[in-house]
């Protein structure tokens, strides 16, 4: 594996991990629960 | 989805515009519930509106629009005296404006798609430092810019927010391939000197734009489409009355038409607002509002409906009710509301829809990094298509539509005949009954007992009409049902009913009085006892009656049997046909009677009902609701609205039947315009077909992006070579998302056909 596609990974691993983090951990939830 | 309201709670409905997905709605409906003060959301999709309830101590409906604003929606404050036809002018306006922007926002992008791909596809399009890369860029940017912009605005709103819709995707998605192609353009040099050979797709990110908003545009459609229905019971109001004031006929507009006035209607004319015949007699087409195909007669003192036609004479009405408070603008009212409101089966496609998008980024990144580390070269370009595809092919609109569309057809389908079915729970829950429990009186019979038959006793010195004057005068003073079937009959037979003295009432066996110098005594066979009359020689006949669910009832004169009056409730017309259609969907019929074993039975037998209940109190009718509903059925109860409510309200779908022009139309989820019983099994046919095209919309959207995603990832490519490019997944969004909005279009010509 080049250094290009090892960086690719390891930013595309983060992305991944950042995009689930946002969407679903940092939502803020409203007063009351959504079922 | 909405939480009771823990404080006293105002409601209100907020037009909200630029919604297209379920996204939008979800991301106006996560911004109004996160806000202080907010008990209950529902964003509707279909019609544009959010329905909030609020604690008017902590927020205003100003502030709610606000904040929907701050999501980059457009919204405005009701104002509370639009009727809801003025409503439906109002967003038919919305929707025609919002219709043309979209017209013209396409014919742009597909003017600047047609252009670019004539460029791009010249030999040397794609050369690296000549011209035809910036003049491509030139005709991209006005679409990226101008005509795609909401895309861009909308996800960074809702990104904001910390949500994801389908703009989010279109959004990455286009703008990734036009970052790219812009920095390949402006640093072609750069690049060429480093061996990398600058490629463009200015070309997809053109086509991506047009085909989608070309999908919108089908949609927003096919949308106004779905609320024919309603749009066709506000045009049915005509535009000017003729009243008459200060003795002088005169034409008004509608809206300046006053309780109390007095109006013409002249053959051939549409009725202008809810009233009562003064004067003349015609007959009047109702069919509009109830279904019923056959003109009703009308004379002084009849009730008419607003929006119905005069047939042939002409008539002079008070105006009882106008405006909102008119039948015809109830049931506006109430169709909208159902169209509105949410089905259960709608939280599935929710609950996918927002965990979907950031899924599915996550999927777009593995793809580009799978294809970077293993794909052929030069890599990044293949990558860089593959995740754009991904993203563009996953819109989740097929899923948001598929469940609103189905639900505001159908309901828009049964208010043409004469069906309204209270909303998308309702619809779901009628479409899995299979016990359906009629009440009996007023529901598969007339409801008003009538003379059967008269007969008179062997040497009886009197003929039937004077029998039945004579019984008529005595029972005048009485106001048992009975009692009412004769005077009734009397009166229709156009016989003179003679005064009657000395009345006197024997609870639970008949009535007494004197006419024209006899002694008349009219009852059951405990009174004939009482009077000493021997009943013997009309015995068999009074045993027949009972037997065929008749009431016998004796008449006597002057202390010897004259007559036999059989009466009972006539069987509706239609309510073999509606129990026959009934069990030929294979749902069992139960009818619920007060009335004894043997008259129920003997109806239940002309009727065709399965089962009978009989000498079941009013109150009790709710527990053998109950009992059947152990039993583990779904069960639909069909009452009259009125003595039936809580076993109406008991049964899992309440079907409501009015009679003629006063519906009860509150009191069940169903409510059946007129009284026919077979609006039942229309009711339910009707609701498993929409059940079904639902179940087809979910199947299909979920199998398309089950489909559709790992191909546009590239998992054909290893083993056939075959690709997806971005402007292919495109179309095949916009061809999934139309598709779902034609096969719930369907739903309007669902006749009244078994399914």
């Amino acid at each position: 594996m080049t250094s290009a596609q090892s960086i690719v990974t390891l930013l595309g691993v983060l992305a991944i991990v950042w995009v689930n983090y946002y969407f679903f951990v940092a939502r803020p939830r409203g007063p009351q629960s959504r079922s | 989805m909405t939480a009771a309201p823990a404080s006293p709670s105002e409601r209100c409905d907020i037009p909200v515009s630029g919604m297209t997905c379920a996204g939008c709605s979800g991301t106006v409906q996560r911004t109004l519930e996160t806000m202080p003060g907010v008990s209950g959301v529902n964003v509707n999709l279909m019609t544009g509106t959010a329905t909030v309830s609020y604690d008017p101590a902590a927020t205003s409906p100003a502030q709610l629009v606000d904040a929907i604003r701050s999501t980059g929606y457009g919204a405005e404050l009701p104002r509370p005296e639009e009727s809801p036809e003025d409503l439906l002018s109002t967003r038919d306006a919305e929707q025609a404006d919002e219709s043309r922007e979209l017209t013209r926002k396409f014919i742009v992008s597909v003017v600047a798609t047609a252009l670019v791909m004539i460029i791009a596809m010249r030999p040397g399009g794609h050369e690296p430092g000549g011209a035809s890369r910036w003049i491509q860029l030139a005709l991209t940017l006005p679409v990226v810019v101008w005509a795609g912009r909401h895309f861009y605005t909308r996800a960074w709103v809702g990104f904001r927010h910390h949500s994801a819709d389908m703009n989010t995707l279109i959004a990455v998605g286009t703008g990734s391939a036009f970052v790219f192609s812009l920095v390949m353009t402006a640093a072609a040099p750069w690049f060429a000197v480093r061996g990398v050979e600058p490629h463009v797709y200015f070309e997809s990110v053109v086509t991506i734009i047009a085909l989608i908003l070309l999908g919108n545009l089908l949609e927003a459609r096919a949308k106004s489409r779905t609320s024919q229905a309603v749009r066709k019971l506000a045009r049915l109001r005509p535009a000017t009355a003729r009243v008459v004031r200060a003795d002088e006929e005169r034409d008004i507009p509608l809206g300046e038409l006053r309780v109390g006035d007095e109006a013409i209607v002249r053959p051939g004319e549409t009725i202008p607002a809810d009233g009562v015949v003064l004067d003349g007699s015609s007959h009047v087409d109702e069919s509009m509002l109830t279904g019923e195909p056959i003109p009703v007669a009308k004379s002084a003192g009849a009730a008419v409906v607003g929006a119905t036609l005069n047939r042939n004479g002409a008539l002079r009405i008070r105006i009882d009710r106008v405006g909102q408070n008119t039948v015809l603008s109830r049931i506006i009212r109430l169709v909208q509301q159902a169209q509105g409101s949410k089905a259960p089966i709608q939280r599935l496609a929710d609950r996918v829809s927002s965990v979907f998008v950031p899924v599915v980024l996550s999927i777009a990144i593995a793809t580009f990094v799978v294809w970077f580390d293993f794909g052929p070269e030069p890599a990044y370009l293949h990558a860089l298509v593959a995740a754009v595809t991904v993203l563009i092919i996953a819109c989740p609109c097929a899923m948001g539509l598929a469940v609103p569309t189905a639900v505001m057809v159908s309901t828009g389908r049964g208010a043409e005949l004469g069906v309204l079915i209270k909303g998308g729970d309702a619809l779901e829950r009628s479409g899995s009954v299979d016990v359906v429990v009629f009440d009996k009186t007023g529901t598969l019979t007339e409801g008003r007992p009538a003379v059967i038959s008269l007969s008179l006793a062997p040497g009886a010195v009197l003929d039937e009409a004077r029998a039945l004057a004579l019984a008529a005068s005595v029972e005048r003073s009485s106001e048992h049902p009975v009692a009412e079937a004769i005077v009734a009959a009397a009166v229709s037979r156009g016989l003179t009913i003679p005064a009657a003295q000395a009345f006197r009432s024997q609870t639970g066996k008949g009535v007494l009085a004197l006419a024209e110098g006899h002694r008349i005594g009219v009852g059951n066979l405990a009174l004939m006892r009482d009077l000493r009359v021997d009943p013997a020689p009309l015995a068999p006949l009074a045993d027949a009656a009972t037997a065929a669910g008749r009431t016998p009832v004796y008449l006597a004169v002057d202390g010897r049997l004259a007559g036999l009056i059989a009466i009972a409730d006539p069987i509706k017309a239609q309510s073999r046909e509606a129990v026959a259609r009934l069990s030929r969907m294979g749902i069992e019929t139960v009818m619920l009677t007060g009335d004894d074993r043997r008259t129920a039975e003997s109806v239940a037998r002309e009727v065709g009902v399965s089962r009978v209940v009989a000498e079941v109190l009013p109150e009790r009718k709710l527990e053998e609701i109950r009992r059947l509903q152990e039993g583990g059925n779904v069960v639909a109860m069909v009452g009259d609205g009125l003595n039936d409510a809580p076993a109406l309200a008991q049964a899992d779908v309440g079907i409501a039947m009015g009679t003629g022009t006063d519906v009860a139309m509150e009191a069940g989820t169903v409510t059946l315009m007129r009284g026919d019983p077979g609006g039942a099994a229309t009711a339910i046919a009707l609701a498993r077909r929409t059940m079904r095209v639902i179940r087809q919309n979910l199947f299909w959207a979920f199998v398309y992006n089950v489909i559709g995603i790992p191909v546009a990832a590239g998992a054909l490519y290893p083993a056939f070579g075959i690709r997806l490019t971005p402007a292919m997944a495109a179309g095949a969004m916009a061809i999934s998302s139309v598709s779902v909005v034609f096969n719930s279009l369907r739903l309007r010509k669902a006749g009244n056909r078994e399914q």
